[in-house]
């Protein structure tokens, strides 16, 4: 059996590595990253039949919990490993050609970075390490979103290191206020005793762990910084925080709501906040004219869509959520990665400059509309399938507030339908010409076409796909146990 | 054999007849302007002349069959119309039949004179055009009101009932209102006066006849002259009890067209518009106060 | 193998081998004609296995999925694949050497694929995918052709995504309701649900239907939508793909709900569900017929008909009766056959002239006698007057109306007769009769591949009027497969107690007065042929530089008359919510400031916010 530690210790050790070889090996030290990525993809994929029969628990340094910190991987930790390395990997090839100049070790050990924050902050069974990846990651997405060195991208990244600051801060007093009242942070542990404490502390500590996490997973309002981050990062970095990044940080709420804090009585608050954030989201991108702009937006609108699934209080919900999951990573990915070679090519981020692009970027632009039509959940794609999930959860709870929240949603699919269709309408535009435009290179339309693949097959795999995220959502509807972990 | 020979006699009788009326109605108008007048027969006289010019100009084969058209489809729905003594085709077809089949001359008309090229022709039949959504919605509403209360579409079933119960079931007594605003529409499906805004002779030279001449000019006269029995006929059914024998059936045409008439000879020419207005405000609305009657 | 099956591959695989040889348009055009020729031959064979039920090897939410043969969806079958085999017939000709014709058949047979899809579904989730995947195609249709066309396209698509949310939303409530997404489980549980959420329920799928087959007040999105495309796409989009909304209506209305459920919705007294939907039907058939009048442009003045025909279908099916409801199916099927052949006939004209210009054309008719014969039986189809089909079926829809006591609905029908008149007849006069202009001297008549539909479709029109009971007969069977009463028919019309309808009769005396005429005509000297030039003009002389002809603005007093009702309500309101739309979303995007304080107070607020809702959740 594998270890779910060479998860984090392979990436982070790579990045050390980049790091250290970077003065002779200069560029090449992206094929170290790739190394990295692959034995991660073959790390997760070898993980998931193992935990589907009984998870994981890894105890680090010997010494057991809760005193000890320790690895815990069950369904939701090895969906989502999948999830992170596999789209990091496509990613990976996509930034091969996608990222240029000399000093492309550091963006390689920062992205390598990013995925290790991320699979530290869904593997972990212990709440200050989980704070500790948390930082990693964000740390690392910080610095990529001004990794261009644009004046915009700068703003962007210091902007989204103030409030990405404050998050972390309202974490790190979420995580002291845990240790001080139950005195234990791991995460089992916790679930036990956290019933025992003191109702108004239990609301402090709920309050500052989701607003501070929610910085991270975009739920308005406190997803300001993610317009700009989103869309003045480079592509290939954007679509990883569109794609994973902020989803792991929902996760990470959904769960603690869950299955550690038990506190499914707010639930509905969230749902009304993920219903305003899907909206909000949908109408402040009705109007963009920049390409990643309206991207960004639309990561919002659809956080928002995951968050109402998930707060649904049932299984169906959760599963329907993690099944919006996996199809806005790979579409989100796809518009994203379609979206850098766009703007590499023309040079610019208004859409009305991509007028007729479509007769000189074929293959992209068939990419891009395949990753819209899923998006909007149009059958037979992969979205289809999961939107109905959503709907079909949030009207089998019967109750009239979920049944007006599910035309809020599809009032926002129609918002969305109609501003990804004036993009697609000009690019498919007959009289319209860009010039001397070429086609992507091989290497990204690969990566773009394997994004694809899952979600143009992804409905000849329903039922296990449905299986595996059905026993993630059934993982995060029970309470955790200290007795059932060990 | 009985039907066979109505099925000749018929369109000869009607025509007989409907030539006299429209003699009687030029000598009618005539006397009411102090004028001596045509003789009687004088529309025989004119088919007759007309059917024997030597030179018959046509623009195309459409304008040949429009003639046949306009024609055909006028002895079509003679056929359709009960009259006293035959009614053998009236119940394969209702009054929704008739009305319908009663558009297929003037859409033959409509047709033949397009082809024409004459503007004056294709104005005229705009003109008719307007004025049959004029007049034709508060026909049909009447007719409508009378369905709904007999409960049946078919003519012969109205006139049996109007027929079995004496003067006091007739629709003019029954429904008076109804009766009132179709008299109106069948004053402007006659295209009398004030509603002559079709053919008026001094604005757009008589419209649809324009480049009509010859033998194309006799057949439209022998059409006009079945085709005004024809649709008086429908409102002698509809609302003043049919006819039991040609007696009654030809002093009811008789009053009733001379009432028409009548009003023809007072008026001036409505402008098109004005005429559709018309129909539209005083008969449409009585027809609907007419139909309320009837459901409540 | 079932037939539905082969009939779907058959398409898929049309759409496949378009795309594939999306770079020659030869094979293309002879791939299509042979996939189309096939779903022809198929779905008419496709009665001998009528009832029977194929199941996908894929299961949603743990219920198998699949599609079902019964008379209904045999008959819309029928109609979608022979539709698409004329229309095809006609293309190969008509689209040699147009501009952005290179997804023309894959597009076409993508279309046909999601219609057959739609009709054949046994259940909701199949019903619903095929619905978006024809939504879709339907909006790539449109998207082809002129100039204007991407632009009228994506209003249609405004209009279907909403329609098709609120499709989903129907779909997923009848699932929770009724535990199924089975159309014969629904039917069978039905009873047991209150009346308001019945009500409710009917009301999303109607609201939805009444998109796609363009209900007044949603019908805005059609008229640009379909004289924005190919012409060929036109006679299409108008004669089958509309109808595909009927389809629905008939199938939810009958087959799902059931007329004794849906007769208990009553609000007071004759004010049913019916009724309510049957004034809406009014509106289709009244406001867009006295639009149609106004139009100068061939194929925007069908697209308007083809709206307010809808209305026909619609209140023929709201009358309740069995004589209304045959006469809404039938009348699908006659406005498809009528105006097919009519926009065949402006395509005709369109190859030759370059135009469908009302205002440019006229005197065709010396030109292109066939076009003309074809938009005559047409037009004659489409006024409704005997003996063409469309009087047919709407006798029986008036003579439903009328004996059902729906005296104002009866008359919003003779309305929209009356309007289709006029305007039918501007149509054929501005195009074929009147002066021809100098400019199309050298006009000639369409080929043969061209003329070979229209004349099927003159056969079709002209049969039908004379001998409805050949599709009577199916409609009887789709009646009694319904549950509902059938029509005593005969080949030649019906037979009921209070009248009959023979039109056999009609024509045959149609054709004797004919004759009558045609002697008394021949007992006159010979005619004599004479130029366009040698006219009356009241003592002036003619040449071709004198335009002497009367086409523009046609009903001007009519307009004059009607222009005070006419209020753009409708206009207004959707440029309102378009309007609402742009205003939200400036408003919302202005919360993101870009100022990095605001952003800070966001979740200082967001904090204290949580905190106390929180508190008075916990």
């Amino acid at each position: 059996m594998v270890n779910p530690i060479l998860l984090i210790i392979v990436p982070l050790g790579t990045a050390f590595l980049i790091s250290l070889t970077a003065s002779f090996l200069k560029n090449s030290t992206k094929y170290l990253a790739l190394l990295a990525m692959i034995a991660n993809v073959w790390v997760s994929i070898k993980l998931l039949p193992a935990v589907m029969q009984h998870p994981i628990n890894v105890v680090i340094a010997g010494v057991k919990p809760p005193l000890g910190i320790n690895l815990f991987v069950g369904p939701l930790g090895a969906v989502f490993s999948i999830l992170i390395s596999a789209a990091g990997l496509l990613i990976l090839l996509y930034s091969f050609k996608y990222i240029e100049g000399d000093s492309q070790h550091k963006y390689y050990t920062l992205f390598l970075l990013l995925i290790t924050g991320s699979h530290g902050m869904i593997l972990t069974g212990d709440v200050f390490n989980l704070f500790v990846f948390f930082e990693i990651l964000a740390i690392s997405s910080y610095i990529l979103v001004g990794y261009e060195g644009k004046r915009n991208g700068l703003e962007a990244a210091v902007k989204y290191l103030i409030l990405g600051s404050i998050g972390s801060i309202l974490i790190l007093v979420a995580v002291a206020l845990i240790y001080q009242e139950a005195g234990t942070l791991n995460m089992a542990d916790l679930a036990d005793k956290f019933g025992m404490i003191d109702p108004s502390k239990r609301l402090m500590i709920l309050v500052f762990f989701i607003t501070g996490m929610g910085v991270e997973a975009a739920v308005f309002p406190l997803n300001s910084w993610l317009p700009d981050a989103h869309s003045s990062a480079p592509s290939s970095i954007s679509a990883m925080l569109s794609g994973f990044v902020i989803e792991v940080a929902l996760i990470i709420i959904v769960k603690f709501v869950y299955s550690i804090f038990a506190m499914t009585e707010i639930l509905g608050f969230l749902s009304l906040v993920a219903v305003i954030t899907l909206l909000v989201g949908e109408f402040a991108a009705y109007k963009q004219s920049n390409i990643k702009r309206v991207l960004a937006y639309s990561s919002i609108g659809q956080i928002g869509l995951i968050l109402f699934a998930m707060s649904l209080n049932s299984t169906d919900g959760l599963n329907a959520g993690l099944m919006q999951i996996i199809n806005h990573t790979a579409s989100k990915s796809i518009l994203f990665l379609v979206a850098g070679f766009l703007i590499v090519r023309t040079g610019s981020y208004q859409i009305s400059d991509y007028r007729g692009i479509a007769k000189k970027m074929p293959v992209s632009a068939f990419f891009f509309v395949v990753g819209v039509l899923s998006l909007l959940g149009v059958p037979p794609f992969f979205g289809f399938f999961s939107k109905l999930s959503v709907v079909m959860a949030a009207l089998h709870t019967g109750s009239v507030f979920n049944t007006v929240m599910v035309f809020l949603v599809l009032l926002g699919t129609i918002i969305e339908s109609i501003y990804f269709l004036r993009i697609i309408q000009i690019m498919y535009n007959r009289e319209g010409d860009v010039g001397s435009v070429k086609e992507a290179p091989f290497l990204p339309l690969l990566a773009i076409a394997a994004f694809t693949v899952v979600i143009l097959a992804g409905f000849l795999v329903l039922p296990q796909i449905t299986g595996y995220t059905g026993s993630v959502a059934s993982e995060i509807v029970r309470k955790m146990q200290m007795a059932q972990v060990f | 054999m009985n039907v066979v020979l109505w099925i000749i006699f018929l369109p000869i009788i009607l025509f007989v007849i409907g030539t006299f009326m429209l003699g009687y109605s030029r000598k009618f108008i005539a006397r009411i302007e102090r004028r001596y007048g045509p003789p009687i027969q004088q529309v025989f006289y004119d088919i007759f002349k007309l059917m024997n010019k030597k030179t018959n100009i046509s623009h195309g084969w459409m304008h040949d069959f429009a003639i046949l058209m306009l024609l055909g489809g006028t002895l079509l729905t003679m056929y359709f119309i009960p009259v006293p003594g035959f009614s053998y085709f009236a119940q394969y077809g209702d009054v929704l039949v008739i009305m319908y089949v009663l558009l297929i001359p003037a859409l033959g008309m409509a047709l033949g004179v397009g082809e024409t090229a004459n503007p004056n022709g294709s104005i005229g039949i705009s003109r008719a055009l307007m004025m049959l959504a004029g007049y034709d919605i508060p026909f049909f509403l009447t007719f409508i009101g009378m369905a709904m209360l007999n409960n049946t579409t078919s003519m012969l079933d109205l006139i049996h009932l109007q027929q079995a119960g004496g003067i006091a079931t007739w629709g003019i007594i029954t429904n008076p209102i109804l009766g009132v605003a179709a008299l109106i529409a069948l004053q402007g499906m006659l295209g009398e006066k004030p509603f002559e805004v079709m053919v008026a002779p001094h604005e757009i030279a008589t419209g649809p006849m324009t480049e009509m001449g010859g033998k194309y000019l006799g057949i439209m006269m022998i059409q006009h002259a079945i085709g005004v029995v024809i649709e008086l006929t429908i409102y002698i059914n509809l609302f003043l009890g049919g006819a039991v024998n040609w007696f009654e059936y030809i002093v009811k045409l008789f009053v009733l067209f001379t009432l028409l008439l009548s009003v023809n000879a007072v008026f001036g020419r409505f402008r098109t518009d004005d005429a559709v207005r018309f129909m539209w405000k005083i008969p449409l609305p009585l027809a609907i106060i007419g139909v309320l009657f009837i459901i409540f | 193998m079932s037939i539905v099956w082969i009939l779907l591959n058959i398409a898929l695989a049309g759409v496949v081998l378009n795309v594939l040889f999306s770079k020659s348009k030869i094979v293309q055009k002879y791939v299509s004609l042979l996939v189309f020729a096939g779903l022809t031959y198929f779905s008419f064979i496709m009665y001998s296995q009528v009832g029977e039920h194929f199941d996908f090897p894929l299961q949603i939410a743990g219920q198998s999925i699949g599609f079902t043969i019964t008379w209904l969806n045999y008959y819309f079958g029928i109609m979608i694949t022979g539709i698409s085999l004329l229309t095809v017939i006609f293309s190969l000709k008509y689209m040699e050497g147009k501009d952005g014709s290179t997804n023309y058949y894959t597009v076409l047979t993508l279309k046909t694929f999601g219609m057959l899809g739609v009709i054949f579904s046994s259940d909701l989730i199949t019903f619903f995918v095929f619905w978006e995947i024809m939504s879709w195609s339907t909006f790539a249709l449109m998207s082809t052709g002129g100039k204007e066309a991407p632009k009228s396209a994506f209003k249609y698509f405004v209009f279907a995504i909403t329609a098709s949310m609120i499709l989903m939303a129907g779909v997923v409530l009848s699932y929770s309701l009724f535990g199924s997404f089975d159309f014969t489980v629904i039917h069978g549980k039905i009873g047991t649900l209150s009346l308001s959420m019945t009500g409710f329920l009917l009301s999303i799928f109607i609201v939805s239907f009444s998109v796609e087959s363009a209900v007044f007040p949603v019908h805005s999105w059609l008229p640009d939508g379909y004289s924005n495309t190919f012409t060929t796409f036109t006679a299409y989009l108008s004669g089958i793909s509309t109808r595909i909304g009927i389809y629905g209506i008939i199938l939810f209305l009958f087959g799902i709900f059931g007329m004794q459920t849906i007769d208990k919705l009553s609000i007071i007294g004759k004010i049913n569900f019916r009724y309510i939907f049957g004034v809406f039907a009014a509106l289709t058939m009244v406001v867009p017929t006295f639009t149609a009048l106004y139009q100068h442009d061939a194929k925007k003045l069908i697209a308007w008909h083809s709206v307010g025909q809808g209305g026909y279908m619609l209140i023929g099916l709201a009358s309740g009766s069995a004589l209304g409801i045959a006469g809404g199916m039938f009348h699908v099927l006659n406005h498809m056959a009528y105006v097919v052949l009519i926009v065949f006939a402006i395509a005709s004209v369109e190859h030759r002239t370059g135009t469908t210009n009302l205002n440019k054309l006229g005197g065709l008719i010396k030109k292109m006698p066939v076009s003309y014969l074809a938009l005559l039986f047409g037009i004659i189809g489409l006024a409704g007057l005997p003996p063409m089909n469309g009087f047919v079926s709407k006798w029986f829809i008036y003579r439903a109306l009328i004996l059902g006591g729906y005296p104002f609905l009866a008359i919003a029908a003779v309305i929209g007769t009356l309007g289709t008149i006029l305007s039918v007849y501007k149509l054929i006069h501005n195009m074929f009769l009147g002066q021809l202009p100098e400019r199309y001297n050298n006009v000639k008549e369409v080929g043969f591949s061209m003329q070979l539909p229209m004349w099927i479709l003159m056969i079709v029109v002209l049969g039908l009027g004379i001998f409805p009971g050949v599709a009577m007969g199916l409609i009887a069977k789709i009646q009694i497969s319904l549950g509902l009463a059938a029509v005593p028919y005969s080949l030649h019309g019906i037979q009921t107690a209070s009248g009959q309808l023979n039109m056999m009769v009609v024509g045959a005396l149609f054709m004797g007065g004919l004759l009558v005429a045609w002697i008394i005509y021949l007992l006159g000297s010979r005619r004599k042929h004479i130029s366009q030039y040698n006219n009356y003009a009241a003592g002036n002389f003619l040449d071709k530089n004198v335009a002497y002809n009367f086409n523009y603005e046609f009903y001007a007093a009519m307009e004059h008359v009607i222009d005070p009702y006419r209020k753009k309500i409708i206009q207004r309101t959707e440029q309102g919510i378009a309007g609402l739309t742009d205003a939200v979303s400036e408003y919302v995007r202005r919360i993101y400031t870009g100022m990095i304080n605001t952003y800070g107070i966001y979740v200082i607020t967001a904090f204290i916010v949580t905190i106390i809702i929180l508190k008075e959740l916990i």
